[in-house]
């Protein structure tokens, strides 16, 4: 072999080799698009669930992570315009009985040495947070803590004045007292709607533990024809959008923490019990292991029995009163923690009545619809997202706040994806999800 | 002189195993087993004239003419892209790793001899950004089997040569990740780690055919590794869950390490050109169900899931006399990938590659010749879903390997 080719051989390998040392793996950037929607002027409309109420207030960052302004952020790869919502100041926050953010603190109970998580206590929470905002900007999320159907179209509720109005709607009320939720959702003229509305008006209820009057469930047929008008009046602006139906109790920490039968006794306890209900109540017995607890009922002549099964008991029932203080064992659980048969029957039947209403209006009208029951249902059972599973267990979830209804940032960020993934299919867009991950979950103390 | 500077030399590299990170090579089973192979896409086994036989084929031994000792070292980058629906690009952040070579074989006698081979066969790394997309999943990984392997070498007839020899192979898994729970400053993080010795053994029969026709097969057994005494430790732990998520924790597991078989041939086309030609089967389903046992805490039991499938590799190479001093080297290869779309993670991103390599040996003098390669492995870009874990992306991987090593014949 001569110099020449020796020359050329080395050239080669010269080449071969610094052309891949500058060899690049990463990828470029994804194109995406808004389909066939118009994402330049977004509104929210809903309740605490839109507005970004967690951990028993509305506060700052749960906030800029509400499941619209998440949404929001994915929405500006595809034409999305800012997404401007009603803050509250940093801090704490305020929820809806003035109280503040709620964490988690960890309890040793005196009584018999467990160790469990409580809340933190029902401070006060930043009452300057209900000072009017102004109206020098049309928000774009409507979404007011607690609003039921009938409170878009009432002037009243954001009326400052004590007691008359919901002061988390009149501090960024486009003109408090005279203007309405509804009104002010059109000042941004939307060119597309996220609606989750209808929780307010079966959840009040539920979460009372079935107490009528003001919590009262909203008859269905009623919720229908406010519905209806609120979304004719987004369409007749030419604004499509997306909506989200109810989902059930069964979804939620707070319906499903505290089982029928989670009332463990050993067989001397048991039996100490029986002997005690043997003169007084003798329908009411125990065995060793799992049991039944007590209740209150009004409706049975002794005033309490057992629960059944399908019966639930809500989470705002304290844990050491169950630990501690004998409740559901010598003392009923009183009723406004407890959403017996009847109850139950009524809020599944409520949701059954909306839900077919959404889907209805969804239909005929060409809107999309994010199925959040199905969802509520299917993180019931575990979903996975990048190596962690999310789930409706109170805490170890991850997905649901401290309060055990309303989501954590994870779940906010969940939903998000599922209202993104059913825009995805329906407008034929590509809109990239959110990276759940990186949210905040439940922060263990 | 020069002869007491080698041994220096070895002496320190056969120290540095135990300290140096490993080669970089996506794939856990590497293409840079010795310098002379590496420079022709790794094929060696039916070649027999590199001192490296003593790992390739030791039934070559025999048929070597000299006594040789060598001493070598590999410098890898590997880097990888994951395109993730949710977050975008990511870049790995691995970086450059270096891994020792080092061989020998002594004559006894034109019939027999003996030799010593250490060098790296088994090792995966990746390094992520703690705050990755996929950080609950890996942060870091490192998987490795440094084997050392005493071997003898007899000659049974004029032409055939079989070589036999003792593995003991010294493994390292280790990895660091996002626990599920978050305090207040984020999520707890795990890291484990496991040391183990794997004993196994190989077998190579090498038939010289003539002075131009050459060929062979190697098998390397599975090397099972028992680990009783791993190391847990989580930290960032929130002071509720410090019963959950102890600091130091032990815990068991066992993993296998596949067998091997190489055939090879090698022909002589000219004085000059040599073309060689490997074919490797590798039994990789040995690799399918990793359990983590915590024996004191068994809410801290885990599995992974591998479920590799058996694998194969074809590699070209070829090596050109320029001189009666030079010699080039060239080779290509394909690797198949054992890690199958549903269990793919990004601990170790996996594809089928393609293997570029160029390098020669330069004799310095009569006793003295050093090896010199690089090496390009590049990955089939991979779209993949991991099911379980419900980890979807697309991963871009290339790795570039550059090796040096310096005979002394005796």
């Amino acid at each position: 072999m001569n110099k020449q080719s020796n020359r050329r051989l080395l050239l080669l390998s010269s080449i071969l080799i610094l052309s891949c040392l500058s060899c690049k793996t990463s990828f470029d950037e994804i194109n995406y698009s808004d389909g066939n929607a118009d994402f330049t002027r977004i509104v929210a409309i809903g309740s605490g669930y839109l507005a970004g109420y967690s951990d028993q207030a509305l506060y700052r960052e749960a906030q800029a992570n509400s499941i619209p302004a998440l949404m929001a952020g994915r929405l500006t790869l595809v034409g999305g315009g800012y997404f401007v919502q009603p803050m509250v100041n940093v801090g704490d926050g305020i929820g809806l009985n003035g109280n503040k953010r709620r964490g988690l603190i960890t309890l040793d109970a005196s009584c018999n040495g467990q160790t469990y998580f409580a809340l933190t206590p029902p401070g006060a929470g930043d009452v300057s947070n209900y000072n009017w905002l102004g109206n020098s900007v049309a928000f774009n999320n409507v979404s007011v803590p607690g609003t039921r159907m009938a409170d878009l179209t009432d002037q009243s509720y954001g009326d400052p004045s004590p007691f008359l109005g919901n002061p988390l709607y009149a501090r960024f009320a486009s003109n408090p007292g005279t203007s309405t939720m509804a009104g002010d959702a059109l000042l941004s003229v939307p060119s597309f709607f996220i609606v989750w509305l209808g929780m307010d008006d079966i959840y009040d209820y539920a979460i009372s533990g079935g107490e009528e009057g003001k919590d009262s469930i909203t008859d269905a047929a009623e919720f229908s024809s406010q519905f209806t008008s609120l979304l004719n009046s987004l369409t007749a602006q030419n604004a499509s959008g997306i909506v989200a139906n109810i989902p059930l109790p069964s979804g939620f920490p707070f319906f499903t923490t505290i089982g029928y039968n989670d009332l463990v006794l050993t067989a001397a306890e048991a039996d100490e019990l029986n002997v005690l209900y043997a003169t007084v109540d003798p329908s009411i017995q125990f065995v060793a292991g799992k049991n039944r607890f007590v209740i209150a009922d009004s409706s049975v002549a002794t005033g309490r029995r057992q629960i059944e099964e399908g019966e639930l008991i809500l989470l705002s029932l304290s844990t050491d009163s169950l630990i501690c203080y004998g409740l559901g064992r010598t003392v009923p659980i009183p009723a406004q923690f407890v959403l017996d048969a009847d109850e139950v029957f009524e809020i599944t039947n409520a949701i059954g009545a909306y839900n077919t209403a959404i889907q209805n209006y969804c239909t005929t009208n060409n809107i999309a619809m994010a199925d959040m029951r199905n969802f509520f249902n299917t993180l019931s059972t575990g979903y996975v997202f990048n190596g962690v599973t999310y789930s409706t267990e109170y805490l170890s979830g991850g997905a649901f706040s401290v309060d055990g209804f309303y989501p954590s940032g994870r779940g906010a960020a969940l939903m998000a994806n599922q209202f993104l993934r059913v825009i995805n299919s329906f407008y034929s867009a590509k809109i990239p999800l959110v990276d759940v991950n990186k949210y905040p979950g439940i922060a263990f103390p | 002189m020069v002869k007491y500077k080698i041994r220096v030399a070895g002496i320190i590299l056969a120290g540095l195993i135990v300290r140096l990170s490993p080669l970089h090579a996506g794939g856990m089973l590497t293409n840079t087993t010795s310098a002379s192979s590496a420079a022709m896409a790794g094929t060696a086994t039916g070649i027999g004239s590199d001192v490296s036989s003593v790992f390739s084929n030791p039934g070559a031994m025999t048929f070597q003419e000299y006594s040789k000792i060598s001493a070598g070292v590999v410098l890898s980058t590997s880097s990888t892209s994951f395109l993730s629906p949710f977050a975008g690009n990511t870049d790995d952040e691995t970086g450059m790793a270096i891994a020792p070579l080092l061989f020998g074989v002594y004559k006894l006698n034109d019939k027999m001899a003996v030799g010593l081979s250490i060098n790296t066969p088994f090792s995966s790394r990746k390094t992520w950004n703690d705050n990755w997309t996929g950080s609950y999943i890996t942060r870091e990984s490192v998987n490795r089997a440094v084997c050392i392997q005493p071997t003898f070498g007899i000659s049974v007839s004029e032409k055939i040569g079989i070589g036999v020899g003792a593995v003991i192979a010294l493994g390292r898994d280790y990895k660091t990740r996002a626990m599920p729970y978050n305090s207040y400053l984020g999520p707890i993080n795990g890291s484990f780690e496991s040391k183990g010795t794997a004993y196994g053994f190989n077998l190579g029969i090498f038939y010289n055919s003539s002075e131009k026709f050459k060929m062979g097969v190697n098998y390397r057994s599975a090397l099972k590794f028992n680990i009783d005494e791993g190391d847990a430790e989580f930290s960032r732990v929130p002071p509720s869950l410090i019963t959950a998520y102890p600091a130091f924790i032990s815990y068991s597991t066992s993993y296998s390490l596949p067998s091997v078989i190489t055939a090879g041939a090698s022909y002589m086309l000219t004085h000059e050109l040599l073309v060689a030609m490997d074919f490797t089967y590798t039994g990789w389903n040995v690799y399918d169900k990793l359990e983590y046992e915590f024996a004191d805490q068994p809410d801290l039991n885990f599995t992974e899931n591998k479920d590799y499938k058996n694998s194969f590799a074809l590699r070209f190479g070829s090596s050109y006399l320029i001189s009666e001093k030079i010699t080039v080297r060239g080779g290509v290869a394909f690797d198949n990938s054992p890690v199958p779309d549903e269990s793919m993670l990004p601990d170790n991103p996996d594809s089928d590659r393609f293997i570029f390599s160029l390098g020669g040996n330069v004799k310095l003098n009569e006793k003295i010749a050093v090896d010199v390669f690089y090496q390009l492995e590049n990955y089939k870009e991979r779209e993949v879903s991991n099911t379980e874990l419900r980890f979807s992306g697309s991963y871009k991987t290339i790795v570039n390997n550059f090796g040096l090593a310096i005979n002394y014949q005796f």
